[in-house]
């Protein structure tokens, strides 16, 4: 039987965005853990280009420059936080029980607090809203 | 014609909340990332769709852009956020892009679209401030502790 009201209609499709969700190959389940895992084993991986000279730090955009590394952009904190995060994303589209968007909504606070742990020392951009009014 | 600042895309974003009922589901990561040249002129109130004019591809970057579930070191998720950070705003925020192998030339801007919509619709528009040309190497987004962008819904 179809559903009827606004929020039957509402409920049916949510359900049924989830579990396209979960069913699409170009979506993050799962997460590849074990990539990371392996990249982050290589201390000092190169990962290229730094950023122009004119930014201020060292290091210029193009070949051979080798200021970037895998530490730049991921720590073991991190991987492990997004597969937790995502792991807890698909039991929620599995299932959005409270006590899974509970876990959901933690897992997604441990990422960010990883994030945020290995981005202390880093410059800000400024962007959306704050970015157009001070253009 | 240049890049000058960032933004939301903000038709799109009205949309959501409107009767279009647009679905942008921002923790989707099949949305992706597309570059742009200095030769764009953003306009954040009409652009809504993503278009391939002025974009910037090459190896390792495909016209039509990189998707999130691939964005990240290794070719992995960059596993998208959204949360209340600061009190009272919405941030969204993912681990750091770095898609390796890359040559291209003069990437000065990069759009997030919805990929997964029929429309393509733009979400977002990171300025660089500089063009970027990385041969064969790493090219690299590294996200402020304030995330990618975030709404300050108490003002």
């Amino acid at each position: 039987m179809p559903p009827e009201t606004y929020a039957e209609v509402v409920d049916s499709n949510r359900r049924a965005l989830a579990q396209a969700r979960l069913s699409d190959p170009d979506e993050h389940f799962p997460y590849k853990h074990a990539v990371v895992t392996e990249l982050l084993a290589q201390p000092g991986l190169p990962m290229g280009p730094g950023v122009p000279e004119h930014q201020g730090r060292a290091g210029t955009d193009g070949a051979g420059d080798d200021s970037r590394t895998i530490e730049d952009y991921m720590s073991p904190g991190i991987a492990d936080a997004s597969r937790d995060y995502i792991d807890a994303q698909a039991a929620y589209l599995e299932d959005p029980s409270d006590a899974n968007q509970d876990a959901y909504d933690a897992a997604r606070d441990r990422l960010l607090a990883a994030r945020l742990d290995h981005r202390s020392n880093r410059d800000g951009l400024v962007v959306g809203a704050a970015a157009r009014r001070a253009g | 014609m240049a890049v000058t600042v960032s933004g939301l895309y903000v038709a799109n974003i009205i949309d959501v909340f409107d009767a279009t009922q647009l679905a942008i589901d921002l923790s989707l990561t099949s949305h992706k990332l597309a570059l742009l040249s200095n030769a764009a002129t953003p306009n954040f109130s009409t652009d809504t769709a993503y278009s391939a004019t002025n974009e910037v591809s090459g190896t390792g970057w495909a016209a039509g852009g990189v998707a999130l579930s691939a964005a990240a070191a290794g070719g992995t998720s960059t596993a998208p956020t959204v949360t209340e950070s600061p009190t009272g705003s919405l941030m969204y925020d993912m681990n750091d892009v770095a898609v390796a192998s890359t040559t291209l030339t003069n990437a000065r801007a990069v759009r997030l679209y919805a990929d997964a919509l029929a429309g393509d619709n733009l979400i977002v528009l990171i300025n660089f401030a500089a063009d970027f040309s990385p041969n064969n190497g790493t090219l690299g987004i590294q996200w402020p502790s304030s995330g990618v962008f975030a709404i300050d819904l108490t003002p």
